[in-house]
Order: structure tokens, then C-alpha cells, then sequence
């Protein structure tokens, strides 16, 4: 998570408007679940890529790979089974004794399409996060009137996750050094110690919060002073633009499909 | 386990975010006027989230090999209830979805549904009865916990098959899907139970006035204190 928020920090992107990124993020993605063929989920993925890559300058930290790697092999298991429910003529069958498993033609083709989906879908809101630093994006929503008790809520949660993570971290080292790990027994009795733990350290650690803000005068509104840049008709424009494009794309290819089966006829 | 992004057809997505957002907005109005009315609680709420989301970066390891995450809701259900749950559940879904990549965007208000809303409503309901009949606090939080879990996944299910069906049936879909997370998620389910009967074991001696009122807590002070007089 640390890293994530490095990275989004770091990123040559950060200074566009958030709200900018993830309405391109959102085109990409809706574009991608519209389309009937795998041609625009294929080039989501690759625009989506492209974007992440630069936006990581080219360095993809371990946190990411094991996201993408653990992400593939769900998205894997996800989509074989779509392919195994989806009924119509027969592709490829196993013999599994006792069962026979027959996968369509149709399964098979909304499996790869689900998979290319998903993939994309990842790579998209990968590059997202690691270009727009979460608080970033929690004051931009301000823009679109989000009320300011959400805001204020997603940024307390962000920042007091940091500070509950460190504990969680110094916790399990301590509990690893004393063998508390050892076995299924001893790692579920660790794990709800360690739970416990957090969860009074998080109370103590709210009743301190308060009485710090109380002395500085806190008014129930946490103001921003350099708030991010807001979100314009150019940005509108341009996911627009790349939503209809695709979904033209996905159109033409539909219909080329057609004209060839009239032709065929 | 959440669905991915790109998991769901933009018909199904917008289904599931026109039926979560309702419930969304009446945790938020219950939590403005929390706020409103204690503006010291926003400490512990904003916390309370935290909580959901460190928990769920706690890896437990299941029977099946795979580890897996508490969720955390049933907890969540029984401390704050399930209006404010559903929107801590939204803010740690969208965390998870953007910080982790798990979950999803376009997932996000069929994620809110199971995980938010069914699952605590599920575990509410069970706890509710059993506080009634006046059960003790280790069936009440196991059965709380598990079925917040196991009912989390039957929706995810039910979502997934509602979307793709077996040939227009999606009952035959629902047994294949249910089928195969049964394996993985049952064994969770009483992970999850199990680890939160410790959790609100410990939480019982080292607070228990977070408590009151809301489980049925043996005197352990009393207790002792009857069996040295006893003695």
C-alpha cells in the first residue's frame, strides 16, 4: 500500500486532473464491457499498458507484478468456469471420470472475451492508482459535490490505515520472533490477538486524534488549500471521444462479421 | 473474494448499483447525523474503517492450501450495525480496488451488495435472534461471523450466475459456481468464525465496557470473585 502511494506520488501524471484520469479509466472500461468483440478489450489493454508503463516510468515495482500475476491466474479460474457454463456447440469435451466436460464454442469465446476484459480492466485502474494519489482523488470528488462527510471519511480511513498498518507490521514481527506463526493453532490465537490489539490501539488512537484537533480548534471540516486540478470539458471530451471510437470499432468489426455471413450466403 | 473488474455485463453492473446505492445513502444519512450529533465519533468511524481494511490484509491460511482474508463485515455488523457497515464496506472496496486490484470499478456496486448489505443483513439478522433467546457470546459471534461470510459468497454466486446462465437457466449456473467457491469458502466461513470468537474473547476481558449491551458476556470478575469466596 506504502508503495502504491510512493509510486502515485512519483508518477509524471499526478498533476493532471483526477477526475480527468478516471473519467478516460471509466471510457476505457465501459468501452471494454460493451464490446461483443476482443479486438477492444485487446486495445484497452495495450492503451491501458502503455499508461501504466510510463506512469511507472518503465519500472514495475514487485507489488504490482504479484497484483497483475495473482490477478491473472483469478481472472483464469474465473473465466474457465464462464466457458464451462456457457451452453452451445460443442468445442472440446474431457473425459473426467465420472464427468464429461464440454466446452462451446460460445463458452469459449466469452471466456477469452471476460479474460481480455478483466485484464484490461486491471492494467486500466492500475494505471489510475498509480498515478493519482487517493487523497488527491478523495478531494476532487468535491468537484462533483460529493458531500464532505464521505470525503473527509475516505481520507481518515486512508491516512489512519498507515498508521494501523506500521502497528499491524511491528505486531507481526514481534509475534513471528516469539513463534507465534507455528502451527494453525498458534497463527489463528496470534492473528485475533494481533486483531484485538489493533482494534484498541485504533480506539486509543481516535480518542488522542480528537483531543489533538480539539486543541487546534477543529470545526468538523478538514479544509484543503491546494486543491487538485479540477475536471474540464477537455477531459469530458476526450473520454468521449475514445469511448465512441471504440465502440465504433466494436460496431464496424460486428457488422464486417455480418456482411461476410450475407456474403457467405 | 470479490468480483473482478470486467467480471460483470454493463446491464448486471448498473443492476447491482441501482440496488446498493439506496442502501449506501441511508448508512451515509445515519452517519451525518452520527456526526452531527457526536462530532467525536468521526474519529472512531474513520478508525473503525481502517480496522476493516487492515483486517483484510491479515492472510489466514484455509484447508483448500489457498489463504484467504477475513472480511471482516460480521464484526463490523455487530459493533456499528449494518447501515454505517455498508458504507465502511463501500469506502474499503473502493481501496481494495484501486490500491490492491482487487475487486473492481464496474464490480463495485455488485462487491457493495454482497459484501456490504446481504452479508451483514445475514449476520445481523442471526445475531439479532440469537441475542434474544439470550445465547452466549461464542455461538452468537461464530454464527454472526459465518454466516456474514458464507452469505457474502452465496450472493457473489448468485450474481455471477444470474449474469452468465446455463443455456438460459441459472440455477444450473449458480449449483457450478457455488460449487466450485463451496470448496474454498466453507472452510473460510469457519475460519472466519473461528477468528472472530477469539477476537471478541480477548476484546471481552481487555474492554468490556465496547461491549455492553451488545453480547452476552460472562462476570469473569464476579466469577472469580464468587469461586474465592467459595473457596
Amino acid at each position: 500500500m506504502k508503495t502504491m502511494d510512493d509510486i502515485a506520488y512519483a508518477s509524471p501524471f499526478r498533476d493532471w486532473s483526477p477526475l480527468g484520469k478516471f473519467s478516460l479509466a471509466l471510457s476505457l472500461l465501459v468501452a471494454s464491457l460493451l464490446a461483443s468483440s476482443i479486438v477492444v478489450p485487446s486495445i484497452g489493454l495495450v492503451v491501458g499498458f502503455v499508461l501504466l508503463a510510463y506512469s511507472t516510468r518503465l519500472r514495475f515495482p514487485k507489488v504490482i507484478v504479484i497484483a497483475l500475476l495473482e490477478g491473472l491466474l483469478i481472472f483464469f479460474i474465473g473465466a474457465l468456469v464462464i466457458a464451462l457454463v456457457t451452453a452451445g456447440q460443442p468445442l472440446w469435451t474431457f473425459d473426467l471420470w465420472p464427468l464429461t466436460v464440454t466446452v462451446s464454442r460460445e463458452g469459449a469465446h466469452l471466456g477469452l472475451l471476460v479474460f481480455l476484459r478483466a485484464v484490461t480492466g486491471v492494467t486500466v485502474m492500475l494505471f489510475f492508482a498509480t498515478s493519482t494519489p487517493l487523497p488527491q482523488f478523495a478531494n476532487s470528488l468535491r468537484q462533483i459535490r460529493m458531500p464532505k462527510e464521505i470525503v473527509e471519511l475516505t481520507v481518515l480511513i486512508y491516512r489512519y490505515s498507515f498508521l494501523l498498518l506500521e502497528q499491524v507490521e511491528t505486531m507481526y514481527i514481534a509475534a513471528d520472533c516469539r513463534l507465534g506463526f507455528r502451527g494453525y493453532r498458534n497463527k489463528y490465537r496470534t492473528t485475533s490477538k494481533m486483531a484485538v490489539n489493533v482494534f484498541t490501539r485504533s480506539l486509543d488512537m481516535a480518542e488522542r486524534s480528537q483531543a489533538a484537533l480539539n486543541a487546534r480548534s477543529y470545526q468538523g471540516v478538514f479544509h484543503c488549500y491546494r486543491p487538485p486540478v479540477s475536471l474540464s470539458a477537455k477531459w469530458i471530451s476526450f473520454s468521449l471521444a475514445v469511448f465512441l471510437s471504440l465502440y465504433a470499432i466494436n460496431q464496424l468489426i460486428v457488422d464486417s462479421g455480418s456482411l461476410m455471413c450475407l456474403l457467405k450466403m | 473474494m470479490h468480483i473482478m473488474e470486467g467480471f460483470l455485463p454493463v446491464e448486471w453492473a448498473l443492476f447491482w448499483f441501482a440496488l446498493s446505492i439506496p442502501v449506501v445513502i441511508w448508512g451515509f444519512v445515519r452517519i451525518r447525523k452520527l456526526f452531527a450529533e457526536q462530532p467525536e465519533m468521526k474519529m472512531s468511524v474513520a478508525l473503525a474503517g481502517a480496522f476493516i481494511f487492515v483486517l483484510s490484509s491479515l492472510k489466514l491460511p484455509s484447508v483448500t492450501g489457498s489463504s484467504s482474508h477475513p472480511t471482516g463485515t460480521g464484526a463490523s455488523t455487530i459493533l456499528h450495525g449494518v447501515a454505517i457497515t455498508s458504507v465502511l464496506a463501500t469506502i474499503v472496496l473502493i481501496f481494495q480496488a484501486l490500491l490492491l486490484a482487487h475487486g473492481g470499478i464496474t464490480t463495485l456496486g455488485a462487491n457493495i451488495f454482497s459484501m456490504g448489505i446481504a452479508g451483514p443483513l445475514i449476520g445481523w439478522m442471526a445475531y439479532k435472534g440469537m441475542n434474544k433467546v439470550r445465547m452466549g457470546l461464542v455461538p452468537t459471534v461464530f454464527v454472526t461471523a459465518f454466516l456474514a461470510n458464507l452469505a457474502t459468497y452465496i450472493v457473489t454466486a448468485l450474481q455471477l450466475a444470474l449474469a452468465y446462465p446455463t443455456d438460459g437457466n441459472a440455477m444450473t449456473s449458480f449449483i457450478t459456481f457455488f460449487g466450485i467457491f463451496a470448496v474454498t469458502q466453507i472452510p473460510l466461513a469457519v475460519v472466519e468464525g473461528v477468528l472472530f470468537v477469539m477476537f471478541f474473547d480477548y476484546l471481552a476481558r481487555a474492554r468490556p465496557d465496547l461491549l455492553k449491551g451488545k453480547l452476552i458476556i460472562k462476570d469473569r470478575a464476579a466469577e472469580v470473585a464468587g469461586a474465592a469466596v467459595e473457596g
